[in-house]
Order: structure tokens, then C-alpha cells, then sequence
């Protein structure tokens, strides 16, 4: 890239100077870590990078905040699905052991449904995946929950809800 | 609310209405014109299929299931600063799915009535059970107990004496265990409701609460706890007879009631749910109940069409 740049690279670049370190010193205060609170940081630019139009962001600093924190609650909740994962491995009653390819695979997958169902109780969830991903009746998943059949109905409302949300989000 | 809400909510009511696969060709054609009756509607249902193709992940498939629901139900670190009950929860949760899994095999004995249908069976011991409208139950009955699991809707028995083998009702909150009564067991999807109409019956709830409940009581009850005692008021088995008869119940209550009468979507604005009615009612004829309700409260009634009806309040002329 030569000297001149095109105003959306200008815009970054002049806040990248002036916010990556109060960026980074406010993730730290929160995690208390500096090293993951630059990676934070970074990434928080990466994503203001892909937005539509930087030029037209008025509060940079509110637009990183909401970025920065978005991807702390993202990461924790990784680790949070990941730590369940590798313990519902060990209840197993046959070992498993994925590759660590498989293992990074299964967790974006579960990211992104958690992020779905966020906020549904424990079984309204899995009344939506024994319906979606099983293909069990109302009735079956009903039987298997100890709820009622009009209930798993209410379930599937919800989560349908949930649905349209997550797509407004 | 916003108006928003309600809509998304009556989408969110078709789609699972639908996806249960027991929709009638009626109801099919009622939602396409729920779907062509406003745009919104058909761009809700399409941004909910957008959501439902986030679950067409091929990882996610080849996950036992018991693995996935674990891991959704991790309890959130963010959280876990807030609440520390949290993790007691999802263990609990883990525990019930198990135990269920491993425990509980579906088997034959099923009893069922549909949508506007009420049945009177003669289970193998002598005793007589009918059921309401929308109801299952599955009789397992061997050399030491009489047991009807009520998955779902509202029975009453009358139990045929056997002092060898007690009879117990389970629903999803407790079990209720009798010699030789008769009592009516509603099944709630918060709560059991139990009327005894002659001698007594000890309740345990799943929690391990205990109540023996009198003929002429009507007990309310949840898996963890006794909510309410209270006198019978005579009214609880109308609908043996077709009828609905409530005093001072909330308009929800009665409507919920009615679904088991009829297909389709009916939808409750959640402003006049609470409205408090006394009345007698047919229930075999719901549409005339509903022009009823609509005579004697604040509601206004719209009949989209005959599988898609909406209960709103009415506007008081004062406020045109």
C-alpha cells in the first residue's frame, strides 16, 4: 500500500492511535490479564475493519466497548461449552477421543447453537434439538422430558422465537 | 409489549403448531392465509427458517445428544459471578435427563383422546376412567400397583377397590396414591390439580411433600411444593357432561380449557388474560362459547377464519 490512503483506512488508522491502549487498559481492568486483553483488543479492530462503513461511526469508543465485550462474553462462553464438552466426554460410557480438528469443529458448532437457544431453559432446548435434529414427535420427546405434550408445544414456541431474535441480532 | 411481539408470538405459534406434523389440511390453509394476510407475517416465518438452518451444521448431528444438551447447559462464567445456583442447576437438569434415559422405557397401555374429544374407558380392574378432551395416559398395572402415568390433559377415575394393590395417578409434579375413591387429576403444565369426589388420597409430591386430601378438597400442587387446599367448588367435572362451568376464574384459564376443544391458533392477548368471568359454557360448541365471552366482557373477538381466531380487548367507544 502506497502513501495515499482511501478514507476508510485513515478513519482505522486514526483509531487504532488513539483508542488501541485505552482499548486494551479497559480490557484489562475486566479480564485482569494484559496478554488476552490485547488479543481482545486486536480483535476488536479486526471486526471494526469488516464493518460496512467506519467512516460513519460517530462514538468509536462506544462501537469498541460493545465489540470488546461481545468478544470477552463470546470467549468465556467458549471455554465454558468447551470445559462441558471435554467433561460429557469423560461420562461417556464409551471413551471418545476427537482429534483436537474435531474437537475446534464441535465447539464453533455449539457456539453457534447455544448462541440460538440462548436463554431457553434446559428442556425447552432439548425439546428443540430431539424435534430438529432427531425428528422425535411431540409425544416422544414429551415421554422422554416427563412433560406434558402441550408443554413441549410451548417449548417449540419459544425456541421459534428464539429463532427470529437470533437472526435480528 | 411491543406490537411487534404479538405478532412474532403468533408466528412462533403456527410454526410449531405446523412442525408438529398433526396439523390438518384446514389448518395448513388457514396459516397460508395467515402468511398472505400481511407481509410481516411471511418475512417472521422466513427470518425464524433462517434460524432453524443455523442447526443444519453437520458437526452437530454426529454429537450424542446427551453431550451436546450437557454442554449447552454449562453454566455461563459470566454468570456463575451472579449466581452460584446455577451450576447446582445444570448438574440437576444433566441428572434428570440421565435418569430418565436409562430408567424409563415408553411402553404399550396408552390411552389417548384428541382434540374435542372426551372418552370413558374400563381399565382391566374394574375401575371406570374418562378422559378429557387432549389427554394421555398410560396404564401399567402389575401384582403390586395399579399406576396411570397422566402425561398430558385431565382424567377421572373411579377406582374399583383391590386392598392388594393401591392405585396411584403420577403426573409430572407427584404421584397420588388411593385404595378405592374416586377423584378427578388435572394435569397443568405448572401444576397438578387434584378434586377428590369421594374418600381420601395421599399426594407426594416429586420434591417429597406430603398431603392426604379429603373428598369435597381440591388440592394444587407442583413438583416441589403443596401450593393450595382448598374446598371443591362442585364444579371441576362439568365437562363429563359437555360443559364448562367457572366462578371467578381468569379469562386464561378458560381459554386454555376451550383449546382442548378446538384446532388451529387461538391466540390471548396477554391485556385481557387476567379479566375474571363467572359462567356456564358448552363445550362442544366453542365457537358459541366464544361469541359468549365476547358478549359479556371487555374483548373483542376476530374470526380470521375458522382455524385462526384472536381474543383482543375491545376499545371503549369513550376513546374514539
Amino acid at each position: 500500500m502506497g502513501d495515499v490512503q482511501n478514507p476508510h483506512d485513515r478513519m482505522i488508522g486514526q483509531m487504532f492511535q488513539k483508542d488501541y491502549r485505552w482499548l486494551c487498559a479497559a480490557v484489562g481492568r475486566t479480564l485482569g490479564c494484559p496478554h488476552s486483553a490485547q488479543d481482545i483488543a486486536s480483535e476488536t479492530f479486526l471486526r471494526v475493519l469488516t464493518l460496512p462503513d467506519p467512516t460513519a461511526i460517530r462514538e468509536p469508543r462506544a462501537l469498541l466497548t460493545t465489540i470488546a465485550r461481545r468478544l470477552m462474553y463470546e470467549g468465556w462462553r467458549r471455554q465454558d461449552l468447551e470445559r462441558a464438552y471435554l467433561e460429557s466426554l469423560a461420562l461417556a460410557p464409551e471413551p471418545v477421543h476427537p482429534s483436537p480438528e474435531e474437537r475446534a469443529l464441535v465447539i464453533e458448532a455449539l457456539l453457534a447453537v447455544d448462541r440460538l437457544l440462548n436463554g431457553l431453559s434446559a428442556k425447552a432446548k432439548a425439546a428443540f434439538l430431539y424435534h430438529q435434529l432427531d425428528g422425535l414427535t411431540y409425544s416422544e420427546i414429551g415421554e422422554r422430558l416427563g412433560v406434558s405434550t402441550s408443554r413441549v408445544q410451548q417449548y417449540m414456541v419459544e425456541a421459534f422465537k428464539r429463532c427470529y431474535q437470533a437472526m435480528q441480532a | 409489549m411491543r406490537p411487534d411481539d404479538a405478532v412474532i408470538d403468533e408466528a412462533a405459534q403456527w410454526m410449531a403448531l405446523l412442525q408438529s406434523g398433526e396439523a390438518s389440511a384446514g389448518e395448513r390453509a388457514a396459516f397460508d392465509a395467515w402468511r398472505a394476510a400481511d407481509p410481516r407475517h411471511q418475512r417472521i416465518i422466513e427470518q425464524m427458517d433462517g434460524g432453524l438452518n443455523l442447526l443444519r451444521h453437520p458437526d452437530l448431528r454426529g454429537l450424542p445428544r446427551n453431550s451436546l444438551l450437557h454442554s449447552l447447559n454449562a453454566p455461563s462464567s459470566r454468570r456463575r459471578f451472579l449466581s452460584g445456583s446455577l451450576s447446582v442447576l445444570g448438574i440437576a437438569v444433566l441428572a434428570g435427563l440421565l435418569g430418565r434415559r436409562y430408567g424409563w422405557l415408553p411402553e404399550a397401555g396408552e390411552l389417548a383422546t384428541d382434540t374435542g374429544e372426551r372418552r370413558d374407558f374400563t381399565l382391566e380392574d374394574g375401575s371406570a376412567l374418562s378422559l378429557n378432551a387432549r389427554t394421555r395416559v398410560v396404564a401399567q398395572f402389575d401384582a403390586t400397583q395399579r399406576l396411570l402415568a397422566l402425561r398430558s390433559g385431565e382424567l377421572l377415575v373411579n377406582v374399583a377397590k383391590d386392598p392388594a394393590r393401591p392405585f396411584v395417578v403420577e403426573t409430572e409434579h407427584g404421584r397420588m396414591r388411593a385404595l378405592g375413591t374416586k377423584f378427578l387429576v388435572q394435569q397443568g403444565d405448572d401444576f397438578t390439580r387434584l378434586v377428590m369426589l369421594h374418600s381420601q388420597v395421599e399426594v407426594v409430591t416429586a420434591g417429597g411433600a406430603r398431603q392426604v386430601v379429603e373428598a369435597g378438597e381440591s388440592l394444587l400442587f407442583n413438583a416441589q411444593d403443596i401450593l393450595a387446599l382448598e374446598h371443591s367448588n362442585g364444579q371441576e367435572s362439568a365437562w363429563m357432561q359437555g360443559r364448562l362451568e367457572v366462578r371467578d376464574r381468569p379469562l386464561s384459564e378458560v381459554i386454555d380449557s376451550l383449546r382442548r376443544y378446538r384446532r388451529g391458533i387461538l391466540h390471548l392477548s396477554p391485556e385481557v388474560a387476567d379479566l375474571r368471568l363467572s359462567g356456564l359454557y358448552p363445550l362442544d360448541d366453542s365457537d358459541r362459547t366464544l361469541q359468549l365471552l365476547e358478549r359479556s366482557l371487555p374483548i373483542r373477538v376476530t374470526w380470521h377464519n375458522s382455524y385462526w381466531v384472536s381474543i383482543e380487548p375491545s376499545i371503549p367507544p369513550n376513546t374514539l
